[in-house]
């Protein structure tokens, strides 16, 4: 037993060698010859982006470029994209090795051409960070002050040299708690600050930055939502249900609620808590028949209106939606299909495009799960989605009158925002004869009843010569009853 | 005369087809208001927790029901479920849910529920059908149908969403009672097996399976004491008894109830008086009738002595329990209120105010005893039950609100029975005089046919049996009596087709306005007349729900605890189910102590949060405060020392809420989470406006309990109660200090200012 254990221990630590022999070394092949760096605190969401001009020092042509996220910051990161900054051009970034010395993840941006040596080139990377702005303090009463603390880096993380760069923050408002300040190169400017330009800073740099702001909004994080999309050719009709687990996650409410405080408030705006108590959401164009429940039924707090392009959700949670409080729901509505879905001619195929998600501003999905249904008998489908995704299943889903069950196809993806908002196709092909096969099970199925109570009626459960003596003989009875 | 190539019996059979579907169809039409103005929610107390444990047996099958303890309920106590509910709502729901998921149709477990009272009372209508066709003829069953369709007695009791025993219980038991009087006239035994088996599924369904097994024994004694014994009734009643019994001992709730209480001690009874009549009848088959007078005599009495003194001696020893309060509450209606306050409570236990009866059946209930009269005048073996079941259901009507369902059905028949008994005499052509005029009656009465669901119009074609002999009765009849003019025939049937009119608009007017209000959501109109929803008690379950600990504690008075284990999913005291009047009493006791006492009484029970209902802000009568005195009679009821009611009313007798309110009253922590922070709503003058009061000026502070959650329109008002002091004081003392702290604080900032 001891000796397993031993021999456990020895495979555990040859592993962690072997993963520390892989740590990742940048070829130091690229200096940055000036770095702007913008840290957008407007919204709980925090996005960075890093706009530099990227040198070649090597000596061979080369269109590769390491973009550093370090270890902590990986684990928030929702959104990575680059693009050059006058053709706005996207490249490729994908997930590349792992520096185990300084702690980094390195992004491997792909230009889209060779850089020839001692060339140069203007890229923009953006980075969409959720879940690290902090409240504090922590708890704060039903009218009281959120405040935000930001703690990153003062200079721009990036695996290169770089001769000369500036961080800008951008914030909500103008009043600050407090905030890093750097003599001689901080600027305060409204609602921005400015820290720079600093000049030949080395490769991996890092000092702390924490900004300590007032952000006095509901900071709003979808736990969980899935989304069930609906195809029916019957009907021309797609229809959508949506399914949300929300949380505020904002500071905590300290103590307890007072709804004579909320009434009160609710007449001074200037004294609003950071409760959300009416949300909205918007649909696409031409969304019909809107529903609003919950666990335990219909909620009646809500007003739908269709507006040319696009259709307005508003609602009110069943309660004001104060830090730490959650709130679930779900709702629907129908959308006319022929938006959404071609038809190829050539390749007799159907082809549906529709939104991932609908742009919700501001709120942060920890997990997402898209259920398309397909019609029943649609076959060969192929998914294109627009990013990578946790997972991907297909399988059956049974419902009305269903006889082989319609295809169902389940996307599962975490941390999303709003960057994620883009189309996903999905194309697959139908025979038009499928259309028959509803009526067709429908009619079966009433055939077989009428078939059955048809036969029920003409079927004969008694004993009938003896019924229809006993009858005599009961109402001889009942006559001599009455007699006596 | 042939109509699509029909015989005219066919032509019958088909419009009876037609009309019973239309019927079904406004039975369950008419049901549908509170979806429509509403939505589809289970509705009110009760049939909330139908609903969870539905949902449980349809999540967990059938055995992890049947065994079920939950622990959720009646803290810390529990509550075996499975061992005290009548299962047999539930799983008619899972089975009607089981078999829509088999063919692919995936409803809802909560539209299953919400739309069962609603399409049992379609099949209630078709048994009551059956039912009155044994009585008279199928005219008059269609009548009753059409009736009991719309009944609002019946209605308010199966509108949907109404998800409650009852909503299948009156079609089983008019279920029943058909199979009974189908199987007394033939004497089959497979009609009284039949009996026995809907009578099972009755006593699955409802408690008032009680009703079933005492009437029938009553027809049965009944028609003996009429010397009606014939080997029919042996067989019938012998099959259904003894099937029946054993079957309704398979429901863990009943056991050994028939052969233990005296509530079936009746049945029992008759069983034996059956066997002896029929030994005496094969006796006297054998012997000379001057012995066998003697032999009976002594016989029975003998018998009946024994019989007796058993039952007595087994009474005493503890065997056979006596009858329970609810059924002693049913002869003396004062019973309750002296000596179990927690069934007087309850508004549907309350004796029926007169006019409900109006409310619940307008004309019926004119018509009804003109029905048991008919039934007199015909007296065949089902007559005696139509009389008996009448005579008893309307009795205990007027003893008990709730028992108006099952007065229902039979006022239902027989006043079928006398509209199509008025209908056959004013309508029968044969009776006329003058032949011109005929042809004038016949569109009359075909106008009538359309206009009422056309019962009527088949008379000819079903009665095609009977009809010989009608006639010569009819003409028997001419010789004293018969109606010659058409004018006469014209004025009463307008009468009774106005009458019908007027019915079916009272119908539709009851349901609408008085049975439709789920009362878990509660409407009001705006100036602009748009309705305006007041969902506050789901705002507050949902909180509760939401974002509070699971394994929280919600202490409330039982009439809530239904709704908070369904709506709010959280562990409760006392609910609906009120077995356990200690605990119920503690509930009341704490609620009206003040609030040192309340707290060690939460502490001891583990209560997190305390829910209470205050209507004062929006006028809504159903709130705690009124409720107070039934809360302070059941805790006095158990402890008698340390709440009296007397206290609670002031000097001069009375019950109040404002500056005159007794000293207990306002002490009790009832009273202070009501009125907790109301006044400096109103900035510092606070008005009660469901009892019109003014309150008394300055705050009411709390120390033991915090305000968590209070809804928009502060119908619901949730405290948390709070945690033992950090440094052992008295929660007074850490409040007063930190009241001393605060105004400390305040008047420093005041001399620095």
């Amino acid at each position: 037993m001891l000796l397993f254990y031993f021999l456990f221990l020895l495979a555990l630590t040859l592993v962690s060698a072997g993963v520390k022999e892989a740590s990742f070394i940048v070829p130091q092949t690229w200096k940055n010859l000036n770095l702007l760096r913008t840290v957008d605190l407007t919204t709980p969401i925090v996005r960075e982006v890093t706009a530099f001009v990227a040198f070649n020092t090597g000596d061979d042509p080369s269109k590769e470029y390491y973009f550093p996220v370090s270890e902590e910051r990986d684990k928030h990161l929702a959104w990575i994209s680059a693009n050059e900054r006058k053709t706005t051009v996207n490249f490729e970034v994908e997930k590349a090795g792992f520096d185990t010395e300084n702690r980094v993840q390195f992004y491997k941006i792909s230009f889209n051409r060779l850089v020839d040596a001692q060339e140069k080139i203007t890229v923009e990377v953006k980075t969409v960070f959720t879940h690290i702005l902090k409240p504090i303090p922590h708890e704060i009463p039903q009218n009281g002050k959120q405040y935000l603390l930001y703690i990153g880096n003062l200079y721009a993380s990036n695996a290169y040299f770089s001769e000369k760069q500036r961080t800008i923050v951008n914030l909500p408002s103008p009043q600050l708690l407090s905030y890093t300040t750097v003599p001689e190169v901080t600027t305060k400017n409204d609602k921005q600050i400015t820290y720079g330009f600093f000049n030949n800073t080395q490769a991996y740099i890092h000092e702390p930055l924490s900004i300590h702001y007032p952000y006095q909004k509901a900071i709003l994080r979808i736990k969980s939502l899935r989304r069930e999309l609906e195809v029916s050719h019957w009907g021309g009709n797609l229809a959508v249900e949506e399914t949300f687990d929300l949380i505020n996650d904002g500071a905590r409410l300290q103590g307890q609620f007072s709804r004579l405080e909320y009434q009160r408030t609710q007449y001074f705006p200037q004294s609003e808590s950071i409760a959300a108590h009416l949300l909205s959401i918007i649909f696409p164009p031409g969304a019909a028949d809107a529903y609003y429940r919950d666990e335990i039924g219909n909620v009646s707090t809500s007003n739908f209106r269709n507006e040319p392009n696009r259709s307005v959700f508003e609602f009110k949670p069943r309660y004001p939606l104060f830090g730490g409080w959650n709130y679930t729901w779900y709702h629907g509505y129908n959308l006319p299909l022929n938006k959404f879905l071609r038809y190829h001619e050539g390749k007799e195929r159907f082809y549906f495009n529709a939104k991932f998600i609908e742009r919700w501003p501001d709120v942060v999905t920890d997990k997402i799960v898209v259920k398309l249904i397909l019609p029943e008998g649609a076959r060969d489908v192929q998914v294109h989605l627009p990013f990578k995704v946790r997972k991907q299943s297909h399988g059956i889903h049974k419902t009305y009158l269903d006889t082989i069950g319609r295809y169902l196809v389940t996307i599962e993806a975490y941390n999303f925002v709003d960057e994620h908002v883009q189309d996903f196709q999905v194309s697959y092909a139908y025979d038009s004869d499928e259309l028959f096969r509803k009526p067709l099970s429908a009619s079966t199925f009433f055939l077989g009843l009428f078939l059955l109570s048809a036969i029920y009626s003409r079927m004969e459960f008694n004993i009938k010569y003896k019924k229809t003596e006993d009858l005599k003989e009961g109402k001889v009875d009942g006559e001599e009853g009455k007699g006596r | 005369m042939k109509i699509l190539g029909l015989t005219s019996q066919n032509q019958a059979s088909l419009l009876k087809v037609i009309i019973l579907a239309l019927i079904a169809t406004t039975a369950i039409g008419s049901r549908l208001f509170s979806i429509v103005r509403f939505e589809s929610v289970i509705h009110e107390f009760d049939p909330w927790f139908n609903f969870r444990t539905t949902k449980h047996l349809v999540a967990n099958g059938f055995y992890e029901f049947w065994n079920w303890f939950d622990d959720r309920s009646w803290y810390p106590l529990g509550r075996v479920v499975g061992g005290t509910v009548f299962p047999g709502i539930m799983t008619t729901s899972a089975v009607i849910y089981n078999v829509l998921h088999a063919v692919n149709f995936p409803v809802d477990i909560r539209n299953v529920c919400v739309f069962l009272a609603p399409v049992f009372s379609s099949i209630t209508a078709y048994a009551a059908y059956l039912f009155t066709c044994e009585i008279k003829d199928s005219s008059a069953g269609l009548l009753a149908a059409a009736f009991i369709g719309v009944a609002p007695g019946y209605i308010s009791r199966s509108v949907a969403g109404s998800y409650d025993n009852e909503g299948i219980a009156i079609f089983l038991l008019m279920f029943t009672f058909y199979l009974w009087i189908k199987a007394v006239k033939i004497g089959s035994a497979y009609w009284g097996a039949l009996t026995a088996l809907f009578y099972f599924y009755m006593v699955a369904a409802w408690g008032g399976y009680v009703f079933i097994i005492n009437l029938i024994p009553l027809h049965v004694l009944v028609l003996v004491l009429m010397g009606r014994f014939s080997s029919r009734l042996y067989v019938a009643y012998s099959s259904f008894y003894v099937l029946g019994t054993l079957m309704s001992m398979q429901i863990p709730f009943v056991g050994f109830q028939p052969t233990r209480t005296s509530e079936h001690m009746a049945a029992l009874g008759i069983f034996g008086l059956l066997q002896i009549i029929a030994f005496v009848e094969l006796v006297r088959s054998h012997l000379s009738s001057n012995q066998f007078q003697i032999l009976f005599k002594g016989f029975i009495v003998l018998s009946f002595v024994l019989m007796f003194s058993a039952l007595v001696l087994l009474t005493a020893a503890g065997y056979i329990a006596p009858w329970t309060g609810r059924f002693y509450s049913l002869w003396d209606t004062g019973y309750a209120k002296k000596h179990i306050p927690i069934i007087a409570s309850v508004s549907e236990h309350q004796p029926t105010a007169w006019p409900s009866f109006f409310f619940d059946l307008e004309m019926l209930v004119f018509l009804f005893p003109a029905g048991i009269y008919i039934c007199f005048k015909e007296l065949r073996d089902e007559h005696v039950f139509v009389i008996l079941y009448g005579i008893t259901a309307s009795y205990f009507a007027g003893v008990m609100v709730r028992l108006m369902l099952t007065l229902t059905p039979i006022v239902c028949v027989t006043a079928a029975v006398t509209v199509s008994k008025l209908l056959d005499t004013y309508m029968d052509l044969s009776t006329l005089d003058t032949t011109d005029l005929s042809s004038n009656t016949q569109t009359t009465k075909d106008e009538k046919a359309k206009k009422d669901g056309g019962p009527s119009s088949k008379k000819p074609g079903d009665n095609a049996k009977s009809e010989d002999k009608k006639t010569t009765k009819k003409k028997d009849n001419n010789n004293h009596w018969g109606v010659y003019g058409i004018d006469t025939r014209l004025i009463v049937l307008s009468n009774f087709l106005f009458l019908l009119f007027i019915f079916a608009w009272h119908c539709t007017w009851v349901t609408s306005g008085a049975y439709s209000s789920p009362s878990i959501v509660l409407a009001s109109r705006t100036q602009d007349g748009n309705q305006f929803i007041i969902d506050d008690f789901r705002e507050a379950y949902y909180w509760l729900r939401k974002n509070t600990d699971y394994n929280s504690k919600v202490m409330s008075w039982w009439d809530y605890g239904y709704q908070i284990s369904g709506m709010a999913d959280r562990t409760t005291l006392v609910d609906n189910n009120t077995w356990n009047n200690t605990h119920i009493a503690t509930v009341g006791k704490a609620m009206a102590s003040n609030e040192d006492t309340a707290y060690e009484i939460m502490r001891r029970h583990d209560v997190d949060y305390v829910l209470i209902i205050f209507g004062g802000l929006l006028a809504y009568s159903g709130d705690d405060i009124n409720k107070f005195l039934w809360m302070v009679r059941i805790a006095e009821g158990v402890y008698p020392n340390d709440v009296q009611e007397s206290k609670f009313f002031n000097a001069r007798g009375e019950y109040r809420v404002d500056s005159e309110a007794s000293p207990t009253m306002r002490n009790s922590i009832m009273y202070k989470m009501s009125y907790h922070n109301y006044n400096e709503l109103f900035n510092g003058q606070g008005v009660d406006r469901v009892r019109g009061a003014k309150l008394p000026p300055g705050n009411v502070k709390l120390h033991t309990l915090e305000e968590a959650y209070t809804t928009d329109n502060w119908i619901v008002r949730i405290y948390k109660v709070k945690p033992l002091d950090n440094l052992g004081r008295t929660l007074e003392q850490a409040a007063a200090f930190e009241e001393g702290k605060k105004r400390r604080a305040k008047s420093k900032r005041r001399g620095n200012n």
